[in-house]
Order: C-alpha cells, then sequence, then structure tokens
C-alpha cells in the first residue's frame, strides 16, 4: 500500500497527464478506424514514447489499449463497422440499437460497460499482480521454461481459425526466435552477417507484421468502391447515460462479464475478440428472452464491451509479473517496457515500483478518463472513420518506418520490418494467424535461455532434467496446465456442443450477417 | 485460384524446406545450444508434416477460404513502392522520400484530390519533425537533400 501512494506524485506530473489524455484520446481515435486495431496502434506509437520518461510513456500505451479496444465500439455501434475484432459482437445489438433511434443510449451503456470492465481489470491487476510477481521469486529456470511452453500451448489452441495453423503459426515465430547467439554464446543461422547476431528486432518484426502487412491486405482494394464509400451516420439524440433502473438490471452481467473478461486476459493468448464473444453468450444464455438478442437491447451492448475491455487489465497481469503476453497487445506493450529499460517480474514490484504503480493508477484513471472523453467526443471521434483509406495508408507507413528505424536508429529495423510486412502478408493470406508469430517470437527466446539455463542447474544432480521437473511441485502444477491446455480444444468444443444443444448457436459465425 | 487444400499442401511444403534448411545450418552447433533448437526444428517439422498429410486426406476437410492469386497484384506492387520508398530514405532522407512516397502511393491508390492530400503530407512531415528531431531528439535518417 505504501507503495502505492508513493506512485502517486509520479502521476501526477504534467508529462504523465499529457501521456493519459494522448493516449485515451489517441486510442479512441485508433480504434474507431477500421483496420487499425490497438495492436497496430501502440507498435507504430512506440517510437513517440523513446524520449519519454518511463512512467508518462507507459501510461500512455497502457491508456492506448484500453481505449482502442473501447473506440472500436464507437464506429460499430453507429456505422455498422467494427472499428477493432474485439467490438464485431457489439455490431450484432448496438447497429440495430442506432436503426430504432437509440444511438446515444447505445454509446451510453457501452461507455459504461467499457470503463466498468476496463476499471475493474485494473483493480485485478493491482491486486494479482504484486502476489504473483513476489511467488515468481520462487521459479527457477525449469518453472520459467515450463510456463513459457505453457503459453506457446495456449496461444496455439486459443487461436482463431483451426489449431494446426495456430500451432504452425507458433512455429514461424519459434525458428524465427532462433536467429542470433544461442544462451551459450554460439552464433545460430546468422550466416556470418552482423546484424543478426543481436536476433530478429521485437518492435520492428511486430510493425512488420500488423502494421506493414496491414497496408499490404488494405491495398488489394486498390480501385474498388469500397475505398470511397460514405457510411452515414444516425444523429445522435437523447440521454447517453443509461437510466439507472437499466443499469441496476444490467450490473450482475456485467460484473460476470467483468469477470470473465479479466480470466481470459490472463490466459496467454486470448484477446478482447474471443472474450467479447464469450461476453455475449453468457448474456444471451443467462437471459430469460434470448430471443431478442441481435434486435436492439442494451444487454447486447453490454456484455461483449465489459468483456472486451476487461481484457486489457488481464493482460497485463501475466505480462508484469511473468513477461507472458496474455495478448497480442500485451506482447507489443512489452516491448514498450524492454525499450524503457524495464523487465517483468519481481523487479518491476520492488526497485521499480514507483514506476510499475504509477503505470497501474494511470491504467486505472485512463478508464475513468475514457467514460468522460467518449461521452463528450464519440460524435467526432466516428468521423475519423471517413478518412479516406487512400489517405490513410501512405501515413500508417510513414510512421511504421519511422518507429522501425527509431527503435534502434538503424536501417537494418527498416529492412526487418518491410521483410516481416510481406512474411505478414502471406502469413494472413494462407491462413496462418501472425498473433501466435508474434508471442512465440518473444516466449521463445526465453524458453531457450531457461532450458539452458535448467539443464546447466541439474547437471550437477543426478538423473535427467524430466527428474529435475518432476522432483519440483511447482513445475510439476506447470505440467498439468500445459496437458490441460493441449486438451482446451476437446474440451471446449465439448463443452460448446453441450450448449449448442441447451441454448442454440451465438459464435463468431453470427458476425457474418455483420 | 488456388484450392485451399492445395495452398495448405504449399504451407506444409515450404516449411518443411525451412526446416531441413535450419536442421542443416545448425548441425554443427555444440550439444547444449542444440538441444532446444532440435526441440523447435522437429516440432515444426512434424506439425507442417501433419498439414500436408491433411491437405493429401481427400476426406478432410479444407481449412479456411481459398486464396485468389490475382489478389496478390496489387499488394506485391505496393510492397515494390514501399522498398523503393525505403531505398531512397537511405539515399535522399526520411523527409524528402516520405512525402515522394505520400504522394506517389495515394496517387497509385487513385486518390486525386491534391488538396486534402498536400495538407495530409504537410501536416504528418510536420509533425513527425517537431515531435522527432525537434522535441523528442530522435535523428532520423539524412540524405542529399535534406
Amino acid at each position: 500500500m505504501s507503495q502505492v501512494i508513493a506512485a502517486i506524485p509520479s502521476l501526477f506530473t504534467m508529462e504523465s497527464i499529457i501521456g493519459l489524455v494522448v493516449g485515451v484520446v489517441g486510442g479512441m481515435v485508433i480504434g474507431a478506424l477500421p483496420g487499425l486495431s490497438a495492436t497496430m496502434g501502440i507498435a507504430v506509437l512506440i517510437p513517440v514514447t523513446y524520449g519519454m520518461d518511463p512512467t508518462a510513456a507507459l501510461i500512455m500505451l497502457s491508456s492506448i489499449y484500453t481505449s482502442a479496444v473501447y473506440g472500436g465500439s464507437i464506429s460499430a455501434i453507429l456505422i455498422h463497422t467494427p472499428g477493432t475484432p474485439s467490438s464485431a459482437a457489439t455490431c450484432l445489438d448496438g447497429y440495430p440499437m442506432t436503426q430504432k433511434g437509440e444511438a446515444l443510449h447505445a454509446m451510453g451503456v457501452s461507455t459504461t460497460s467499457s470503463c466498468f470492465g476496463g476499471f475493474c481489470s485494473a483493480i485485478a491487476l493491482l491486486l494479482i499482480a504484486p502476489p504473483l510477481a513476489k511467488l515468481s521469486l520462487r521459479f527457477s529456470s525449469s518453472e520459467y521454461f515450463l510456463i513459457a511452453i505453457f503459453g506457446l500451448t495456449l496461444i496455439s489452441s486459443l487461436s482463431s481459425g483451426n489449431m494446426l495453423k495456430g500451432m504452425l503459426g507458433g512455429c514461424v515465430g519459434l525458428v524465427t526466435g532462433l536467429i542470433g547467439i544461442t544462451p551459450d554464446g554460439v552464433a545460430r543461422l546468422t550466416f556470418k552477417k552482423m546484424a543478426l547476431l543481436g536476433g530478429i528486432p521485437l518492435v520492428p518484426a511486430i510493425i512488420g507484421l500488423f502494421s506493414i502487412s496491414q497496408v499490404m491486405t488494405q491495398a488489394e482494394e486498390r480501385g474498388m468502391n469500397t475505398l470511397t464509400v460514405k457510411k452515414e451516420m444516425a444523429e445522435l439524440k437523447g440521454r447517453f447515460l443509461p437510466p439507472w433502473k437499466e443499469w441496476c438490471a444490467m450490473f450482475p452481467l456485467i460484473l460476470k462479464c467483468t469477470f470473465v473478461g479479466i480470466l481470459i486476459g490472463i490466459l496467454p493468448g486470448a484477446g478482447g475478440d474471443i472474450a467479447s464473444w464469450v461476453g455475449l453468450n453468457l448474456a444471451k444464455n443467462g437471459s430469460k428472452h434470448p430471443e431478442l438478442f441481435g434486435t436492439g437491447i442494451p444487454e447486447g451492448v453490454a456484455a461483449p464491451e465489459s468483456a472486451n475491455n476487461a481484457v486489457t487489465g488481464g493482460a497485463l497481469i501475466p505480462l508484469l509479473t511473468l513477461g507472458i503476453p496474455g495478448s497480442s497487445t500485451a506482447a507489443v506493450l512489452l516491448g514498450g517496457l524492454t525499450i524503457h529499460g524495464l523487465q517483468p517480474g519481481w523487479k518491476l514490484f520492488s526497485e521499480q515500483a514507483e514506476i510499475t504503480y504509477a503505470v497501474i493508477l494511470g491504467f486505472m484513471f485512463s478508464n475513468i478518463l475514457m467514460g468522460f472523453v467518449g461521452w463528450g467526443i464519440c460524435r467526432y471521434v466516428c468521423q475519423v472513420s471517413k478518412v479516406p483509406i487512400p489517405l490513410l495508408l501512405p501515413c500508417i507507413t510513414v510512421f511504421s518506418m519511422l518507429g522501425a528505424f527509431a527503435s534502434n536508429q538503424n536501417m537494418t529495423n527498416v529492412w526487418t520490418a518491410l521483410i516481416f510486412g510481406l512474411i505478414g502478408y502471406f502469413m494472413r493470406k494462407y491462413g496462418l494467424p501472425v498473433a501466435p508469430t508474434v508471442l512465440a517470437l518473444i516466449l521463445g527466446p526465453m524458453a531457450d535461455s531457461h532450458w539452458y539455463q535448467a539443464n546447466r542447474m541439474q547437471m550437477g544432480k543426478q538423473g535427467t532434467m524430466w527428474n529435475y521437473m518432476i522432483h519440483r511441485p511447482i513445475s510439476v502444477f506447470i505440467m498439468f496446465l500445459i496437458v490441460l491446455a493441449l486438451f482446451a480444444p476437446v474440451i471446449s468444443a465439448f463443452i460448446s456442443k453441450k450448449w449448442e444443444e441447451k441454448f442454440g448457436k451465438v459464435t463468431a459465425e453470427a458476425a457474418e450477417d455483420i | 485460384m488456388v484450392k485451399t487444400r492445395k495452398q495448405d499442401l504449399v504451407i506444409g511444403i515450404v516449411m518443411d524446406l525451412i526446416v531441413v534448411f535450419c536442421y542443416v545450418n545448425t548441425k554443427k552447433l555444440p550439444e547444449a545450444s542444440k538441444q532446444f533448437t532440435n526441440i523447435v526444428l522437429l516440432a515444426t517439422f512434424a506439425l507442417s508434416t501433419a498439414l500436408i498429410i491433411y491437405s493429401i486426406v481427400k476426406k478432410a476437410v479444407p481449412f479456411g477460404d481459398e486464396v485468389d492469386i490475382k489478389v496478390f497484384k496489387n499488394p506485391l506492387l505496393a510492397f515494390v513502392i514501399i522498398t523503393i520508398y525505403v531505398l531512397l530514405m537511405d539515399k535522399i532522407g526520411f523527409f524528402v522520400s516520405s512525402a515522394m512516397f505520400m504522394v506517389a502511393f495515394a496517387f497509385w491508390m487513385g486518390y486525386r484530390k491534391w488538396v486534402p492530400l498536400a495538407c495530409t503530407v504537410v501536416g504528418m512531415l510536420g509533425f513527425v519533425y517537431v515531435l522527432f528531431p525537434l522535441m523528442l531528439h530522435v535523428p532520423l535518417p539524412g540524405g542529399l537533400l535534406f
């Protein structure tokens, strides 16, 4: 508690406040722009933080994260175009509400639910992260190795599409992560190139995989009418905040979805898109009138919005404590952390506690500020989705190249971003998800170095590496989690089948109706 | 038109070839470094081989949508334009090359409104100039012109 209080002055510096406001407004604009996700926004804006104080920089980046997730719902509700993948579920009831003349009401429900979900996840982060980071002190290399494997198993099994291609997407990241110096100091797959000795630089690779590949994907629409189609925005009239009675009636659902969102956020690889569909499922299955979903009811907006914003704080828990990103956006944030000289783990909550707690408090405030800013500017933010794509794409490219260059101030990084852009584009086209690649690019080298260290540690003892691991209770527990994660798709399919038999189908496939 | 099964087969074969290439180039590594490398390569080989088998088995349901090769034309042209931009960045500097790139790319995409385009280029590069070299003291690639 004393550390939290000690961090308050760092939060109220001019630089931190500017970072907070810029992050909230910028995130909202990025989120509202279809084709720009929170991940891409943070990847492109990391260079803006290079010269900033670490506290202000990380407050800005975490604010962009939560605000972009909310921003996606603005265009989903008002113009029927999800700004981010996590707001696709919101379209199903949000836009019908707009069509019924309840656009401002839908925005109010979305804003309050998002703020509540995000704020609760920030509290969860504040309460869960420090003890978990302390627990990590008991972890030796074998546990860290197994944690990395657990993360890799989950990202593959929870990736969108099918498991095999998800795992192959992860393998692309793992193989790429092999490039560089091995833990015992030998050059591996560097082909005598000095630039490859340090391994593949993370930030340029992420910029390439997310931003450049997206520019290439959007270029497919060159010459088509979709680039110039202007969607009409509904008139925003009436009351913004939902009536107290309605809010109280929805509160148990919002609370349930928030809890689920936090849990999904903690799981590596599962992001806001999964959480919002699970939230919508929960709402429909728990409702007395499931047939009304899709016709424009506030519950259909509140459930996905509280769940997807709750993911943000949840995803930061394994990131700050164990260095395992809970989502692809958190993976990009890890790049931001390392650039500012911060290493995840107990050190963040002891030696660097002032920065860490200030960032967590800033994240909490950003969720509140998001509500006020959203209230004030949602109708204007929506206008940005009308920016012509041919003007937007060169701006994204220039910023991406700038980000890649500024991360280490050399042209090798720019070429890295370009090559990964091409790889990312073909991966997308051939159905290999890029999110597992990024996470594997982070977790692979982590697993490699801890595997090496664990091997060294057990060398003095009798038996094999396996023997060494099964005599450590925490290792055995993580192994159990790995087995569970491997069977997760089978368990999940079984549960889905049972739910569908009982309640009918509400899944991402419903997005096809959008 | 590339059939989905055929594209899965291509992915599997390409991945297997990459694994073989990496294996050959890591054969001489010391034993301690080779262990993890081999685990990763073996896992990748097993999964990509599984994809090949899956794509050959006729009864298997294809993964994902079919990809029309024609759609690659514009993205690859975009990639070429970006590559030229990066090459120019190193030679004539960030600001001049970026201005040229933004105009060329927007024009190539079919945008013909010159006033908004000029405003975007000036606004964007002005913002970058104020933020990076002036405020954050981050040097950007210089060149012959600026």
